[in-house]
């Protein structure tokens, strides 16, 4: 979508480089929460506010607050997004369900926190099923998963344009290690012209008066609008479902990991490929649409799958559910619920499956 | 060939652990190399042990955090029980012996250097600088970091400071010279 222009590398935070994106690509309203570890949202945009008058800020009472301002924002055309983790992903869920029910192009950021309940303030992945499927409905959504402190600001950028484009709730599903590392950033122009533009659900001339329902009274018309909602998710998920297969295309042992433990995995073929072991990685940054076809093609002639992540098996069950019936290759597990999975503990398991 | 050093700056609440963490990862940058930092953090706002992660490099890094530490410097005893599953057979310890006694440290046997880091600031300049002269010690260490980035990292994080305290810039820069001068110097 956007191509890149003018370069600017600049060293910062996780957190500093998602709202950097946010501005390159005209967002011009949050509304949030507090919660570690994507406080530093708010902090953030908050100075940005203060110097620049065409930016709304508002730190409410509470996440479905936030959730509902931001909804409020969208449907009079603002640029609206919202930062949260953990326990406030649960609270935030109320307003993301009404989102997807009225098709608000709202995007969210996540920080990922141990769970369940409070846990920890630091890290998992184990916000992938509530992200992906939270709320009650059918996740009606768009996740993002970005593995590095430069895909923080690239993806969060896409975010923005595919949630505007196809008007479904979309989400930047990052984690504590990666909202707090510190490093090099390229903050890219974003063109003008690259910007999908935003329009007033309620003030729009040619629909209005629009009356958007989250409320239904007869079975039947909740359904017919489920159906309309399902055909339009299934045509945005061929266009927007994306993924990277990395290493020794022929290797017939697989690892299958998301967000930045898929980074981890990165540095683990590199360096088994240097002591001459092939491995090759499947990595999905969609994490919904999920791009099944992509990893069916990657499982082919592959006899070991090695799935690791940081959560007991979320990301597991959709890898294993996508494969059912097509691959035949051995499952391996490495899980981690809440804790990093390093770049040595993965080549250890590979050099196991080798045995 | 992946020339990759991590290192762990530990120590607690007030030491500037992460401050000197922070400014080695951005005068790394500065000299040329890849880097990534990642502090810790949990729910205590004050006291307890603090711990900096940073890896530099020559080539792009993947993971925030790591298992095996190359260089672990340690500021202060309660951090001790906090690092040790990162050390290695490998692994090079720095500390102070005025903060972790060579006592405190004796079941690990691996490789130590001590560090007057404490008692040549407070001799020679003040105490608060004790972190600067360990930061330029532990550049010296790390290799390639050359002191006028490390100067630079150091005055656009402390620029604040210095106009409420100019003494300060050199007390730190000269901590730093001494530090990354393997306290010969100050030591004769």
């Amino acid at each position: 979508m956007a191509t890149q222009t003018k370069t600017n590398t600049v060293l910062m935070t996780g957190n500093q480089a998602v709202v950097k994106a946010a501005l390159a690509v005209g967002a011009d309203m949050f509304s949030g929460y507090p919660i570690t570890p994507t406080t530093e949202i708010l902090q953030e945009w908050a100075k940005e506010a203060e110097n620049n008058k065409d930016l709304i800020f508002l730190q409410t009472e509470d996440e479905p607050a936030a959730g509902f301002v931001m909804i409020g924002g969208v449907s009079m055309g603002k640029k609206a997004w919202t930062a949260t983790a953990g326990v406030g992903n649960v609270l935030m869920q109320d307003p993301l369900s009404m989102a997807e029910a009225m098709r608000m192009p709202v995007v969210t950021y996540i920080g990922q926190r141990g769970g369940p309940s409070t846990g920890t303030v630091v890290y998992s992945q184990q916000e992938l099923n509530l992200t992906r499927m939270g709320g009650n409905g059918e996740g009606l959504r768009i996740v993002y998963a970005p593995c590095s402190l430069q895909e923080l600001y690239d993806l969060t950028i896409k975010a923005f344009n595919t949630a505007w484009k196809y008007r479904f709730p979309t989400f930047i599903l990052s984690d504590g290690y990666l909202a707090k590392s510190y490093g090099e950033v390229d903050l890219w122009d974003v063109k003008k012209s690259d910007i999908v533009p935003t329009e007033s659900a309620f003030l729009n001339p040619k629909t209005s008066p629009n009356n958007i329902r989250n409320c239904f009274s007869q079975e039947p018309e909740l359904y017919d609008q489920l159906l309309k909602d399902f055909d339009d998710f299934a045509k945005m998920s061929e266009e927007v479902a994306e993924s990277e297969t990395l290493g020794d295309k022929k290797s017939q042992i697989l690892v299958c990991a998301w967000g930045v433990v898929a980074n981890s995995a990165k540095t683990a073929i590199e360096e088994l490929q240097s002591q001459g072991i092939s491995v090759k990685l499947f990595r999905p940054i969609t994490m919904r649409p999920f791009p099944a076809e992509a990893l069916q093609k990657a499982a082919e002639g592959v006899t070991d799958i090695l799935i690791t992540e940081s959560a007991n098996g979320q990301f597991g069950r959709i890898v294993r559910e996508t494969l059912y019936g097509v691959s035949e290759a051995e499952i391996h597990r490495l899980y981690k619920p809440a804790m990093g999975v390093m770049p040595e503990e993965i080549q250890t398991r590979i050099k196991e499956i080798k045995k | 060939m992946r020339d990759l050093k991590r290192i762990i700056v530990s120590g607690e609440g007030g030491q500037g652990i992460q401050v000197i963490s922070k400014i080695l990862a951005t005068a790394a940058y500065m000299s040329g190399k890849k880097m990534l930092y990642v502090p810790n953090y949990g729910v205590e706002q004050r006291g307890g042990a603090s711990l900096g992660f940073v890896q530099i490099s020559n080539e792009e890094i993947g993971f925030p955090k790591f298992q095996n530490v190359d260089i672990l410097v340690i500021l202060a005893a309660r951090a001790i029980p906090r690092v040790r599953e990162y050390i290695t057979k490998d692994t090079l310890i720095v500390h102070d012996e005025t903060l972790v006694s060579k006592e405190s440290l004796k079941d690990i046997p691996n490789q130590k250097i001590s560090v007057p880091a404490l008692k040549i600031a407070e001799e020679k300049m003040t105490g608060k600088v004790m972190n600067m002269i360990v930061l330029g010690f532990l550049a010296d260490i790390v290799g390639g970091i050359s002191i006028d980035s490390l100067k630079e990292a150091v005055n656009e994080r402390l620029e604040g400071k210095y106009k409420a305290n100019p003494e300060l810039k050199h007390f730190n820069e000269r901590a730093l010279e001494i530090g990354m001068a393997g306290m010969k110097e100050a030591l004769v």
